[in-house]
């Protein structure tokens, strides 16, 4: 049971990378990055896991309380936040693209103009 | 490269690094045993030095305060990119939206929708401002606040007011206050530098544990985060709309 978070980011992370290799949609791959992406907060938050741990919140809860790691939570905190920004901008790409070629498929020779 | 060709490249590949990474985890500390130097080190500190509660909050904006500042560059830059590549380009025109289908009956919003738009506007954007400010206290902070913020007017979109977003172009207030909340963090990081000490120091008064106005720059560099976030979403839903109702493709006559 102890493995179980390890193999669930591995899985994550392989889906995902399988749904980026083999998509015809754009949009399914900026869904499957957003996958692969998951699964690096997952490792992060099972690193930082202590048995029975609480928030580390020291306000409301006494301080004889184990508390998980701060330092990974700020680390996945803010890139949640920034990865939606960047699939934003991924998404804005792929309607470019639509527009300029037709297309949604990541396979089909990229649109060029001079 | 055919696709049969491709996937089983990828196949051998991505068997390669799941069992590479399966091999790498096996040398991890037991999951809920870690003892990392660091959490015991910032748990021990923050109360004491920086009067801070939210371990959380401390660390993005104290302990780790210049990596953030580069993320919330990331982000920045991230939503310019997006904004840029939504302009109208050379061979659109920006149009008026026009009913697309004149002889059916418009669609009105039900007063329940639109209802429930005007109910949940003001708390969103209470929750959201509440969330932004004690987020040096309680779990939150700037990033979760400014999304929460812009949430709010998400339901303006959803309750079919969808035409007050479309106001929301460039030059807009939400535009400014979007390089501004970007550029008062790099400047409240800078203070600092005027008395001679490192960037990023935490110089303001630390104040009393627990209390709103404490914990020193923390509650100033969540609410320049959460004014950066909340436009920064706000704008990306309005570009999209804009695309969406407005920008056409010029005709080819």
């Amino acid at each position: 049971m102890n493995a179980l978070p390890f193999l669930v980011v591995v899985w994550l992370l392989v889906v995902g990378l399988y749904g980026i290799a083999t998509c015809r949609n754009s949009i399914y791959l900026v869904s499957a990055l957003v996958v692969a992406q998951s699964s690096g907060y997952l490792l992060l938050l099972s690193v930082g896991y202590v048995n029975k741990g609480t928030a580390p919140i020291t306000g409301d809860i006494p301080g004889t309380r184990i508390m998980v790691d701060p330092v990974v939570q700020a680390l996945t905190l803010t890139d949640i936040v920034v990865g939606a920004t960047v699939s934003a901008l991924l998404l804005a790409l792929a309607l470019q693209r639509h527009k300029r070629s037709g297309t949604l498929d990541p396979k089909s020779e990229p649109p060029m103009r001079g | 490269m055919n696709d049969r060709l491709r996937n089983t490249l990828f196949g051998f590949a991505a068997a390669l690094l799941a069992g590479g990474l399966v091999a790498a985890f096996t040398s991890l500390p037991t999951f809920g045993r870690q003892s990392g130097a660091y959490r015991a080190l910032v748990l021990e500190s923050m109360e004491p030095m920086r009067h801070a509660q939210q371990a959380v909050a401390a660390v993005t904006f104290d302990y780790r305060g210049f990596d953030t500042l580069a993320e919330e560059f990331i982000l920045f830059a991230a939503v310019a990119g997006g904004l840029l590549l939504l302009r109208r380009q050379e061979d659109e025109e920006t149009r008026e939206p026009t009913d697309q289908a004149p002889d059916r009956a418009g669609i009105e919003a039900a007063p329940a929708v639109l209802g429930l738009g005007v109910v949940m506007f003001p708390f969103t954007l209470l929750l959201g401002i509440y969330v932004v400010l004690h987020g040096h206290l309680t779990p939150g902070g700037g990033f979760q606040g400014g999304v929460l913020v812009a949430t709010a007017f998400y339901y303006v979109y959803l309750s079919g007011e969808y035409g007050d977003l479309l106001k929301i172009k460039r030059d807009h207030l939400a535009s400014h206050l979007e390089a501004a909340g970007a550029m008062s963090y790099a400047i409240i990081g800078a203070i600092p530098l005027l008395s001679g000490y490192h960037y990023m120091r935490n110089l303001f008064p630390l104040g009393v544990s627990g209390e709103l106005l404490s914990t020193g720059s923390l509650p100033l560099l969540n609410t320049a985060v959460g004014i950066e976030v909340a436009s920064a979403f706000v704008l990306l839903i309005a570009a999209f709309l804009r695309q969406v109702l407005v920008i056409r493709r010029e005709k080819k006559s």
